[in-house]
């Protein structure tokens, strides 16, 4: 057996296209994930915005007000007074997203729905908000006046998962890279199911004329096959780990588990795939690549809340797609601290790759070839 | 016609292959333009949101401060059971959760017990609803310094109905058409499907004895060249109708009557002779099919990634920006974008969209060109 274990080993790391898909492809990804969401909350640019002078005291208030948010910390909106004009052309063309008016009553004037106007909003509202408390309170308790006048404003919330940790919203991409990964053990799998079959391979067909127990080729094969996986896997998780800094948690069992129950249904998957005699490899080869890809696009790949959208109109995609299933378990780790959801969907994803394994056992067995 | 009869007929053969990378990659583009058209509407502020509330104080502040977000705000009670909470942000029945601490009212004269937030991983709700908060904070605040009681200090802030905005109808007004989103994706789609098909075809084409029966021939190189561009030019502009019928029945007036509908059609159709270019150089380089997957997925991918597909560029980080501008996708979408969010195209915007045509012909160029000189490279080492 151990000899068999060898040489499946020798014969399954020789093959490009495992060490490429398994361990190489992951790591490119991740690295272009690292790249493309590097900085992305740090490099948000400054809102421009036009300030029209108005002529009366009020204007002062005002302005200062915005003088003071500009010179703020955060550097959300960058301020330059220009006549109205001038002011209007930009916000037609794009060039500022917003005019604040100074005068009697202040105003804001936006070209229409987006963020930038959306804050632009909040810094307006804010300061009418505390001249209506202020006038409010001048005309009905003048004497309090003075005293909330001093009062410092109160920033009363924070941020905080429901577990206490902070997570960054870029992780999820991350998540469903690792379900990629696992999906990608698929093309093991396939290398071992069709050098299983003496009509799909000539070293299937070599390995079929061989008087060792077809039973004992496939426990060596499932045994090889699932280890490369899981260790294709443990080495994308220390890669984003220790290169990359991806805080993925901590580095746990629970997430090991994961690796576990995911390699499983990769290999299983593909070994599904393997065993469809009909199909030319290049087809097979496509179905691989696309599930992989379909999967882990319904995880979130390429898109954040796309699982959401899914959520709302169909559900059940998200309880038996296996890259939502391992992206759900690291969230339960990772994000939610919710063990109950995590046992879920490792339960799930073993159950599904005992089905699959043992479909895929009942189509290779007890095969007779008249010629092949 | 031989040789192009050849690849119509590798085409046929293989038209299985080619209908399955289709349609799961149309299937992705049209699910990730569909989810990001609600996705960014979201962001917008006078979209409301789903919040679920905690509220272990259960006073006249905490009760009042619900008041005051469902004036704009879905509300949903809950129960303080961090489990129960979990629950609702996991499934989505939450946009975000507010949580209000116990002695949450009695704080507010002195050091407040703040709310704790916590929002779906991904989104950008929390500074929107913070800044909410806070304003009713501060303004209760003031008015219970000024010696009203919580009760009227609550009512009147509830009262306060807050200053309008003026929006002004102009020619960027935020406002993108949903067939922007759908052409946004065409790039993934463009270049998978072609660089796979494409590829795998012109891997049959370098098959040796196939070069050498080619090459044995009485068609000239020349005539093999402008076969070989039209078989090219038919299965990418095929691809090109179908995304645009695919569009029509998506959107269906819509479509019509978006603006700039032409320079939609011109950008795509470029970006579809970009993908045309590139599938030939991968033909040129690789040698086995199996490579093909190899080189495309990542390529198709990362291009869209940096190229702000995936990650729209005005969200984009300031690096992958910059590398961006050396991809042919985010010259792309550098046009796509501007005829989104323009209603009229002034002469500062025609310069953009054709500087950006004009950079993704330069790349069908510098992809021939390489494609040309690999090709030449090999028959002389040959």
């Amino acid at each position: 057996m151990l000899y068999l274990i060898k040489y499946r080993l020798l014969s399954l790391m020789r093959e490009k296209n495992i060490v490429y898909w398994s361990i190489l492809f992951p790591i490119i990804l991740g690295t272009l994930f690292y790249v493309s969401f590097y900085n992305i909350s740090d490099d948000m640019e400054m809102i421009q915005v036009a300030m029209v002078d108005g002529d009366t005291s009020e204007k002062d208030m005002f302005e200062r007000y915005l003088g003071e948010v500009e010179k703020d910390d955060s550097e959300i909106i960058s301020i330059k007074v220009m006549a109205e004009k001038e002011a209007m052309d930009k916000l037609e063309n794009g060039d500022v997203k917003g005019i604040f008016y100074s005068g009697d009553r202040p105003r804001l004037k936006v070209a229409g729905n987006s963020i930038e106007s959306s804050i632009l909003q909040s810094v307006y509202d804010a300061y009418n908000s505390e001249a209506y408390v202020y006038k409010d309170v001048a005309e009905k308790e003048p004497q309090k006046l003075e005293e909330i006048l001093k009062s410092s404003y109160i920033s009363g919330s924070e941020e905080t998962m429901l577990t206490g940790k902070k997570v960054d919203g870029m992780i999820q991409y991350f998540f469903s890279l690792i379900a990629m990964e696992c999906m990608f053990g698929g093309f093991i799998g396939f290398q071992m199911s069709s050098q299983l079959q003496p009509n799909v391979s000539p070293v299937g067909a070599r390995r079929t004329v061989t008087p060792t127990h077809k039973v004992k080729q496939l426990a060596a094969d499932t045994i090889v096959g699932f280890g490369v996986q899981y260790l294709s896997y443990t080495i994308l998780i220390v890669y984003l780990n220790n290169v990359l800094k991806v805080e993925l948690g901590s580095f746990s069992g629970k997430i090991m588990l994961i690796g576990f129950a995911g390699s499983l249904i990769g290999v299983s998957i593909g070994m599904i795939v393997g065993c469809i005699s009909k199909l030319t490899e290049s087809m097979k080869i496509g179905i691989l690549i696309t599930f992989g890809l379909f999967s882990s696009f319904l995880s979130g790949l390429m898109v954040g809340g796309i699982k959401g959208t899914i959520e709302q109109y169909c559900p059940i995609v998200n309880r038996i797609n296996p890259s939502s299933l391992i992206s759900d378990a690291l969230y339960s780790i990772s994000v939610y601290d919710d063990p109950a959801r995590y046992q879920n969907d490792i339960i799930i994803l073993l159950g599904m790759s005992l089905v699959l394994c043992m479909t895929a056992f009942f189509m290779t067995r007890r095969e007779s070839y008249d010629s092949i | 016609m031989t040789v192009f009869k050849g690849y119509m007929l590798i085409i046929k053969k293989k038209i299985g292959v080619i209908f399955m990378y289709f349609a799961i990659f149309t299937a992705i583009a049209v699910l990730t333009q569909y989810t990001y058209t609600h996705e960014e509407q979201k962001n917008f502020t006078n979209v409301s949101r789903i919040i679920g509330v905690a509220d272990m104080d259960n006073s006249e502040l905490s009760k009042g401060l619900i008041r005051y977000l469902s004036a704009v705000h879905e509300i949903n009670k809950m129960p303080a059971d961090t489990g129960k909470l979990q629950e609702s942000l996991y499934y989505y029945r939450n946009d975000i959760i507010i949580q209000i601490p116990k002695g949450f009212e009695k704080s507010l004269s002195g050091d407040i017990k703040k709310l704790k937030i916590t929002r779906q991983p991904g989104s950008y709700n929390y500074m929107y609803i913070s800044s909410q908060t806070d304003r009713f904070l501060n303004m209760v605040k003031k008015y219970c310094m000024a010696g009203y009681n919580i009760n009227d200090s609550v009512k009147k802030v509830c009262d306060y109905k807050g200053e309008q905005v003026e929006l002004i109808s102009s020619n960027n007004d935020g406002g993108i058409p949903n067939i922007a989103y759908l052409f946004r994706y065409f790039v993934y789609l463009s270049i998978s499907v072609l660089c796979y098909v494409l590829g795998m075809i012109l891997v049959v084409f370098r098959k040796r004895e196939i070069k050498n029966r080619i090459g044995a021939s009485a068609v000239s190189d020349r005539r093999q060249a402008a076969e070989a561009v039209g078989a090219f030019l038919i299965v990418g502009t095929a691809l090109w109708a179908l995304f645009i019928i695919i569009g029509i029945a998506l959107y269906r007036d819509e479509f019509f009557h978006v603006k700039h509908l032409e320079y939609y059609f011109i950008n795509s159709y470029m970006m579809m002779l970009v993908s045309l270019a590139l599938a030939f150089l991968i033909g040129m380089i690789i040698e086995k099919e199996n490579i093909v997957n190899m080189i495309v997925t990542p390529l198709a991918l990362g291009m869209c990634f940096l190229g702000g597909v995936f990650v729209p560029l005005n969200v984009a980080g300031n690096f992958s920006k910059k590398l961006g501008h050396f991809l042919p996708s985010y010259w792309y979408e550098v046009v796509n974008d501007r005829i989104a969010e323009f209603k009229i195209l002034d002469s500062e915007s025609m310069s953009i969209v054709w500087s950006g045509i004009g950079m993704q012909a330069l790349f069908v160029i510098a992809f021939i060109g390489a494609a040309l000189a690999v090709m030449k490279y090999k028959k002389q080492e040959r």
